[in-house]
């Protein structure tokens, strides 16, 4: 039974690729349709956050790295390579509980490949993502910091991605059935925000502390971009297996949930 | 018809639909996760083991009162709701003219939503860059809206852009809810023609309509519904016979409705798609432009000795076909008693024959040529020496397409007149009739 489910939803996926794309696109453009900066906003939104966050992390409460020998171009970089994966994950995040509730004609209305929402609604965040990872890049080359472990970072990339997915498709369908997801995931990602090594240096902590903050999601992700892109080492491959390996089995699990629970969706929109 | 020789397109088996009724939505997943060990639903039954084998060309008719299952049936057959009991199997592209629009998203613009919905309906972008143009003018969309968000978008523009798009997807079934035609005047008519041009070319079409009149004119099987069972089921005359009945024997239970209000018959036109008054439309469909009752003595006819003329006046534009008229004699509770049309009579209305009428030019030589008749035209309709018994009657006037199925207008009550009866006979109508003396033998006509 669960393995039909997650096949149909994958046959879904696949068969609507056309749809997927459509989406996508409508999804960015829904975004930033009438704004007057547009698209402007994937370069402008990011820049502004971090110009907080430096000033408030580097200047207000010095972090670990600030009071140490790096200079605030390095801090800055640092911080936004951690910051650039959060944004992306929770934008995701907190917008799945709606994704499918927003939509009700979709799901009475019309016959509608519904798990494309999730995935569309990803693929346009990841498009913000991917701008601001071109901006680090920009960045990080201006600070004279480039390495061959570069073409790794897709490596370490793509599983936060697969993790963030099935988390999408889990919580939308969840969302449809509890109505005040919205607002515990609210809570939850200010938690994961600053239990991450975001703002501090993971060795900073106590190794009690290190071991309890890698259960965040995002942590070694965090970890392991920060390895390729800025130290220029490899990342702990061991913990990099692992992590792909859960986040294939959430974005199963996903899907999964989510076509087991869809027969409801209708009965209760 | 001998479709019968091939596979069914549409084929449901012991179809039937509960709806769940939760006090919470989370409830709903408590269900889920409980199985079948505990019901924390209040279920209702919409509808109740349906039977269907639908084939290739064939058209289907649901006929019910409002809330019978009609459009729970519609969206079963179209996939938008899953089926709790029964199976069904559908063979090809089913596109639904339900919920027109539904899938639009008022931000966007016509062009995107015309992508936007046609993907969600199985297209591929190739195959919508073909028909972008076919969809945008049979919409008839100005090109300067097309690039506004549909939000900005009048109803009727909303609907007629659907419905471009949803026929752009050149289906095999065709599934229609209440109205065969949508939008309003020329396009209503346009719309009509389409779905028609479907059914020539052998499509499939389920719709359900309150338009009894219709379901008999073009459906090959029909359906009636009540509360979510199948009551009759079958040929068009019979089911509808039986429909009509019952609403009859029902309204007959009920109070008398008021002197103007809608009521269902034979020809009741569509309650979804009212014909749209006179005049606010200009010129652009044929429309009635008089009528005239002239019934006895002042309006007063005595039973079986004078007669009953209908003269009704038409305009109809460059581009239509000659136009059918429908007169229906109907009794102070608004039952129909008798009707006359002219498409079922055969009889075409020919034009012109009033003197000093908006005669031009023009229709000379399109009433010339077959089944086109642009101008102004009239035709008398005569009941000679009426055999109604004494009452208060009232004349309703259709204005049909030539094949007497879409209604451009519907006139209630555009005459009346009083009949008066020097005998004794009771009843609405004096048949013809005869005696006979002796239990056999010659008889002689009364």
């Amino acid at each position: 039974m669960a393995i039909h489910f997650f096949v149909a939803g994958l046959r879904n996926l696949a068969r609507h690729k056309t749809l997927i794309k459509q989406f996508s696109i409508r999804d960015l453009q829904a975004r930033t349709r009438a704004t007057f900066l547009g698209l402007g906003w994937l370069i402008l939104a990011p820049l502004i956050l971090l110009a907080i966050y430096t000033t408030v992390f580097g200047q207000v409460f010095p972090s670990r790295w600030a009071s140490s020998h790096q200079t605030n171009a390095e801090f800055a970089l640092i911080l936004f390579t951690g910051l650039i994966l959060f944004q992306f994950f929770s934008e995701a995040v907190a917008r799945s509980p709606s994704l499918v509730v927003s939509q009700p004609s979709y799901v009475t209305k019309v016959v509608f490949p519904l798990e494309i929402l999730a995935l569309a609604s990803a693929l346009a965040g990841s498009v913000q993502f991917f701008a601001s990872l071109a901006m680090l890049c920009i960045g990080l080359a201006w600070a004279g910091l480039v390495h061959w472990t570069w073409i790794l970072a897709p490596v370490v990339i793509a599983p936060l991605f697969l993790l963030a997915l099935g988390v999408c498709w889990l919580l939308s369908a969840l969302g449809v059935f509890v109505r005040d997801m919205a607002q515990v995931i609210g809570m939850v990602l200010t938690g994961l925000l600053f239990l991450s090594p975001i703002f501090y240096p993971l060795d900073a902590l106590t190794p009690a502390l290190q071991a309890a903050i890698l259960w965040n999601p995002l942590t070694i992700p965090i970890e392991a971009l920060r390895d390729v892109l800025i130290w220029g080492r490899i990342p702990s491959l061991n913990l990099l297996a692992v992590y792909w390996l859960v986040a294939a089995a959430v974005a199963a699990l996903g899907l999964t949930v989510f076509n087991g629970l869809r027969q409801g969706f209708a009965d209760v929109i | 018809m001998s479709y019968k020789t091939q596979e069914p397109v549409v084929q449901a088996t012991s179809l039937g639909k509960r709806y769940e009724l939760y006090a919470r939505p989370i409830d709903r997943l408590k269900q889920i996760v409980l199985g079948k060990r505990q019901t924390l639903f209040k279920e209702i039954w919409a509808l109740r083991n349906v039977n269907l084998s639908v084939y290739p060309g064939e058209v289907l008719g649901i006929v019910g009162k409002n809330g019978a299952g009609k459009s729970t049936l519609l969206q079963l057959l179209c996939g938008t709701l899953p089926p709790t009991t029964g199976q069904l199997k559908t063979n090809g592209r089913v596109a639904a003219l339900l919920e027109l629009g539904a899938g639009f998203n008022p931000e966007f613009s016509g062009r995107d939503n015309i992508y936007l919905n046609a993907s969600i309906l199985g297209l591929d972008r190739r195959q919508i860059d073909e028909r972008y143009d076919e969809i945008v003018s049979f919409s008839g969309l100005d090109p300067v809206f097309i690039e506004q968000p549909v939000k900005t978008y009048s109803s009727g523009m909303y609907v007629r852009l659907a419905f471009a798009i949803a026929t752009s997807v050149e289906p095999d079934i065709l599934v229609i809810d209440e109205a065969l035609s949508v939008g309003d005047g020329d396009f209503s008519r346009r719309s009509f023609d389409k779905i028609m041009s479907f059914k020539d070319q052998g499509k499939t079409i389920l719709f359900c309509s309150h338009a009894l009149y219709q379901v008999e004119a073009i459906c090959n099987q029909a359906i009636w519904l009540h509360q979510g069972q199948v009551q009759a089921q079958g040929s068009p005359p019979d089911v509808v016979a039986q429909y009509a009945d019952f609403l009859a024997r029902e309204a007959s239970l009920s109070v008398r409705p008021a002197p103007g209000l809608k009521t269902q018959g034979i020809a009741a036109s569509d309650p979804a798609a009212p014909a749209p008054p006179a005049n606010d439309l200009g010129p652009a469909l044929p429309r009635v432009r008089k009528v005239e009752v002239q019934a006895g003595n002042e309006g007063l006819i005595r039973s079986g000795k004078d007669d009953l003329r209908v003269t009704v006046g038409v305009t109809c534009p460059p581009g239509y076909a000659a136009p059918s008229v429908g007169v229906v004699v109907v009794d102070e509770g608004l039952k129909n008693i008798c009707s006359a049309g002219s498409h079922i009579d055969g009889v075409s209305l020919n034009t012109a024959v009033e003197p000093g009428s908006l005669m031009t030019g023009q229709h000379a030589g399109a009433g010339a040529q077959a089944g086109a008749g642009a101008g102004a035209m009239a035709t008398t309709l005569v009941w000679p020496k009426l055999s109604l018994l004494k009452g208060k009657y009232h004349i309703d006037i259709y204005l049909l397409c030539e094949r007497g199925i879409h209604v451009y207008e519907h006139i209630r009550q555009a005459g009346s007149f009083q009949v008066s009866q020097d005998h004794l006979e009771v009843g609405v109508v004096s048949l013809s009739h005869y005696w006979r003396s002796g239990g056999h033998g010659s008889g002689h006509e009364a």
